[in-house]
C-alpha cells in the first residue's frame, strides 16, 4: 500500500513540475512578446525622432541585449516565485 | 452576507492596495503621455501649416454630422462591397468604445463611490468592458486573418502594423488575465460571476494559485503590472503618431475638414493674384491636402476602385498619397523643424512621376471609395497644372488637342465637320437667328463634331420636338465647354473659354441649358458659377425621365432588349444622377434592367475622362476594353450610355474585342428616339 501511495505522490509531483514548467513558459512567452513589442516600438520611435539610419545596427544590437536580459530575468523570477499547479 | 459581498470584502485588498497604486501611477504618467502626444501632433500640424491657405471653416454643423456619421456609425466604412473589413472595423471600434466606457466608469468609481463594488454599476461596467474586450478579440482575429492569411493585394504590411496587432492582443489578454487571477485567488466566487465577467471567469479556471494570501497578492501585483505597462506604452506609441492607429484622431479631423465644394468643381487658379500655377513643391499644396497625407491609413480601397490600376497602368491612388507623404517627410526630415532639406528631389518627376499623373481619368472612384474623404483627384490635377502651365510637358496627343482647342475652339483635331452639320433636315433653331426659346441645347463638341455621336444630337433633337419643347442651339457660336482643358491642367485655357461662353450665354439671356454630355453638364453647372455664369443646367437623362414621367413624351413601342446601363463618372459619382437613366432604360425596354457588376457609385470608368479622349493608351492597359469585358460578362446585347465620351470608348472597345455583331452601344436618347418611331 505504501509503495502504491509513494508512486501516486511521485506521479503527482512529476505532473506538477510539468504543468508548472508549461505555465511558466506560457507566462514567459507573454512577457517576452511584451518586451519585444516595447523594444521594437522604442527602435521605431528613435528613428522617427531623427536618429540616423547608420546607427540602426548598433541600436538593434543594444535592444536585443536588453530584450535577452529581460527574458532571462523573467525566467528566473517566475521559476522562483510561480505557485505549484495542483 | 451574500457571496458577492464576501467576495468583494476579500477583493478590496487587491483593488485598494494593488490596483489603486497602479492607477495612480498611470495617472501620473498620463501628463507625460499627453505631452508626447501634443508634441507629435504639433510636429505634424506645423508641416500642414506650411501648405497654402484654404478656408474650411464653414458649415460646422454639417461637418460635425458627417464626422459623427463616419466616426461613430462607421458610415462609408461598412459598405455592401466592403462587408468583411467593415464589420471587422465595427467590432474593433465598438469593442474599444465599450472597453473604454467600462474602464472610465470604474476609474471614477474610486472618486465618487457610487460605482464601487459590489454595487450593480460596477458589475455592469465589468460586463461592458468584457463584451468590449471580446468584440476586440473577434475583430482582431478577423483583421489577422485578412492581413496574414487572405492577404488582399491592396493591403501592405509594415513592421509597426504587426507590432500593433501583438500589442493590442497582449493588452486585452493581460487585462482579462489580471481579472481572471483575482477571481481564481479569491476564497469564494459569487455564483453569478460568469454572467458579469464571462471571459475573466473562464480564464480563472486555468490559473494556479498559492495557498497563502501574501504570495497571491504578489502574483496579482505582477499580473496587474504586466497589463498596465504594455497598455501605457501602447498609448504612448499611438500618441507619438507612429502607427496607423493615429487614424483614431486624424481620420475624424480629416473628415471634419472635407471639401464641401460641389464634387465636380475644381478649385480655380486666381491668375491675377498668384504666382503659383499648379503644384510642383509639396508646400504648394493647401494645408488640407497635406493633412490628407498623414490621415491616410493605407486601407487600399482607392487602389481597388481605380480603373487605371485595374487595367495595369502605373497609377495607384494609394501609392500617390504614400509617395507624397514620404516626399513631405523627406523634405522635412528633422522633427519639429520647418526648414526644408537643401537638396530635394523633383516631386512630380521623381516622387510621383509624370506617367502616373497622366494615367488618371479623374473618374473619382478613389475618392468615392475612401472612407475618410481624402482628395486624390485635386492633387493630381494640381500637379498636372504645373506640368501644363509651368513646364508645358504633355503627351503629344494632348498637346495637339489643346492646340486645336485654342485654334478651332474644340479639341477634335482633324475633323472637317461643322457645329451645325448634324442638324441637316431637322429644322433646329440657331440662337443667332432666333433666340426666343425656352431651352438652350448645349450640344457639346463630341456630339456636334464626331460622326458617330452626331446621332446622339439628332436623337435628342427629335425627342425635344416630339415633346413640343421650344429649343435652340448656339451653332457656330458654341465652343468647347472647357472641361478637357481643365482636367488636363490647362487652367488658363479653361478660364478663357469659360468666360467667353458665359458672355455669349448672357448675351442671349439664357436661363436653362440642356446637355447630352455629362462633362459639359458638370462644367456648366458647377464650374461656370465660379466665374459668374449661373444658369439652370439639366442633363438629358433627367430631362427625358421627367418628360416620360409627366406623359409629355409617349413611346410607341417598347424595345424589349437585354440592356444594361453604364454609369458615366461625371453623371453618377460627380453629380449623383443614378436613377433617371435607369428609369428611362426601364421604360424604353418595358422590363427590368440588367445591372453590370460594377455599377452606380462603384461604376467602372469608360476610360475617356480627364483628357483621356486625347491620350494614346498602351494595348493591354486600355480601360475601355476592360469595361467592355465586364459588359460582355453581364450577357447583354445593348450597353446604354448617357455620355458621348463613353459612347466613343465603348465603340472602340467593342471593335477591339470584335463584338460588333453581338453588342451594341447606344445612348439612352437614341433608344428613346427609336421607341418613339412607328413600327
Amino acid at each position: 500500500m505504501q509503495g502504491k501511495g509513494s508512486l501516486r505522490t511521485g506521479a503527482k509531483i512529476a505532473m506538477d513540475i510539468f504543468l508548472r514548467t508549461v505555465a511558466v513558459i506560457v507566462e514567459v512567452g507573454i512577457l517576452a512578446v511584451i518586451a519585444y513589442v516595447i523594444l521594437r516600438g522604442v527602435a521605431l520611435t528613435a528613428f522617427d525622432l531623427g536618429i540616423s539610419a547608420k546607427y540602426r545596427k548598433a541600436i538593434m544590437m543594444a535592444l536585443l541585449a536588453a530584450g535577452t536580459l529581460v527574458v532571462v530575468f523573467f525566467l528566473a523570477h517566475l521559476f522562483t516565485w510561480y505557485p505549484a499547479v495542483s | 452576507m451574500s457571496l458577492r459581498e464576501i467576495f468583494w470584502a476579500g477583493q478590496i485588498l487587491y483593488l485598494n492596495e494593488i490596483f489603486l497604486p497602479v492607477i495612480i501611477g498611470a495617472l501620473i504618467f498620463f501628463p507625460l503621455l499627453f505631452a508626447v502626444a501634443g508634441l507629435g501632433y504639433w510636429r505634424r500640424a506645423r508641416l500642414w501649416k506650411l501648405g497654402q491657405p484654404e478656408d474650411r471653416s464653414d458649415n460646422w454643423w454639417r461637418r460635425l454630422r458627417t464626422t459623427l456619421a463616419v466616426a461613430i456609425a462607421n458610415i462609408r466604412i461598412i459598405r455592401g462591397q466592403e462587408l468583411f473589413p467593415g464589420i471587422m472595423h465595427a467590432f474593433i471600434f465598438g469593442g474599444t468604445a465599450l472597453l473604454v466606457l467600462g474602464k472610465i466608469v470604474r476609474l471614477f468609481s474610486y472618486l465618487t463611490g457610487i460605482a464601487n463594488p459590489p454595487q450593480a454599476v460596477y458589475l455592469y461596467a465589468s460586463l461592458v468592458s468584457e463584451i468590449g474586450a471580446i468584440a476586440i478579440v473577434i475583430g482582431g482575429l478577423m483583421a489577422v486573418y485578412r492581413r496574414y492569411i487572405s492577404r488582399p493585394e491592396r493591403l501592405d504590411t509594415k513592421p509597426d502594423d504587426t507590432l500593433i496587432f501583438i500589442w493590442v492582443g497582449i493588452v486585452i489578454l493581460t487585462g482579462l488575465m489580471a481579472k481572471g487571477y483575482r477571481i481564481a485567488a479569491g476564497d469564494v466566487t459569487p455564483s453569478d460571476w460568469p454572467m458579469w465577467s464571462p471571459a475573466g471567469y473562464l480564464l480563472s479556471h486555468i490559473f494556479p494559485t498559492f495557498l497563502t494570501v501574501i504570495k497571491n497578492d504578489i502574483l496579482v501585483w505582477h499580473r496587474a503590472l504586466i497589463h498596465t505597462v504594455p497598455a501605457m506604452v501602447l498609448l504612448g506609441y499611438i500618441w507619438i503618431n507612429r502607427s496607423r492607429l493615429q487614424h483614431i484622431l486624424l481620420a475624424p479631423v480629416n473628415v471634419f475638414f472635407r471639401s464641401l465644394r460641389p464634387k465636380g468643381a475644381l478649385s480655380p487658379v486666381d491668375f491675377e493674384n498668384t504666382e503659383l500655377f499648379g503644384v510642383s513643391k509639396i508646400e504648394e499644396f493647401n494645408w488640407k491636402q497635406l493633412m490628407d497625407l498623414d490621415a491616410c491609413v493605407r486601407c487600399g480601397r482607392c487602389q481597388d476602385a481605380c480603373p487605371a490600376f485595374a487595367s495595369g497602368k502605373k497609377l495607384n491612388p494609394k501609392q500617390v498619397i504614400q509617395d507624397l507623404k514620404d516626399h513631405l517627410y523627406g523634405v522635412y526630415p528633422v522633427p519639429f523643424s520647418t526648414t526644408p532639406t537643401e537638396s530635394r528631389e523633383d516631386m512630380i518627376i521623381k516622387a510621383v512621376t509624370e506617367e502616373v499623373l497622366w494615367d488618371c481619368t479623374t473618374c473619382r472612384a478613389c475618392q468615392e471609395a475612401c472612407p475618410i474623404y481624402i482628395e486624390h483627384v485635386d492633387k493630381i490635377i494640381d500637379m498636372r497644372r504645373n506640368l501644363a502651365m509651368e513646364r508645358s510637358q504633355f503627351p503629344d496627343t494632348v498637346q495637339q488637342a489643346l492646340q486645336s482647342l485654342q485654334a478651332r475652339s474644340h479639341p477634335f483635331r482633324g475633323t472637317t465637320a461643322t457645329r451645325t452639320q448634324w442638324t441637316e433636315g431637322l429644322d433646329v433653331k440657331i440662337m443667332a437667328e432666333d433666340s426666343h426659346v425656352d431651352l438652350l441645347y448645349w450640344v457639346g463638341c463630341s456630339s456636334a463634331l464626331d460622326e458617330r455621336n452626331m446621332k446622339i444630337a439628332r436623337a435628342m433633337a427629335k425627342i425635344l420636338k416630339a415633346a413640343g419643347i421650344n429649343f435652340g442651339i448656339l451653332g457656330d457660336e458654341e465652343s468647347c465647354c472647357g472641361d478637357p482643358a481643365r482636367r488636363i491642367g490647362d487652367e488658363y485655357s479653361f478660364q478663357t473659354i469659360c468666360q467667353q461662353n458665359i458672355e455669349i450665354l448672357k448675351g442671349y439671356n439664357v436661363k436653362k441649358i440642356l446637355t447630352t454630355c455629362p462633362h459639359g453638364y458638370n462644367s456648366l453647372k458647377h464650374e461656370y458659377p465660379q466665374f459668374g455664369g449661373n444658369f439652370e443646367v439639366v442633363h438629358h437623362t433627367e430631362f427625358i425621365a421627367d418628360l416620360l414621367r409627366s406623359g409629355k413624351l409617349k413611346l410607341k413601342k417598347p424595345l424589349g432588349r437585354k440592356a444594361a446601363y453604364h454609369d458615366s463618372c461625371y453623371l453618377g459619382r460627380y453629380n449623383d444622377i443614378y436613377e433617371a437613366p435607369r428609369d428611362i432604360l426601364k421604360t424604353v425596354n418595358g422590363g427590368e434592367n440588367t445591372e453590370l457588376a460594377r455599377n452606380r457609385s462603384r461604376g467602372f470608368c469608360c476610360g475617356g475622362g480627364g483628357g483621356h479622349m486625347w491620350l494614346e493608351e498602351e494595348p493591354g492597359q486600355r480601360v475601355n476594353e476592360n469595361r467592355v469585358e465586364q459588359v460582355i460578362e453581364a450577357g447583354v446585347n445593348v450597353v446604354a450610355t448617357a455620355c458621348p465620351y463613353c459612347m466613343t470608348m465603348f465603340e472602340d472597345g467593342i471593335k477591339a474585342r470584335e463584338m460588333e455583331e453581338k453588342l451594341l452601344a447606344r445612348d439612352l436618347c437614341e433608344l428613346v428616339a427609336e421607341a418613339l418611331e412607328e413600327e
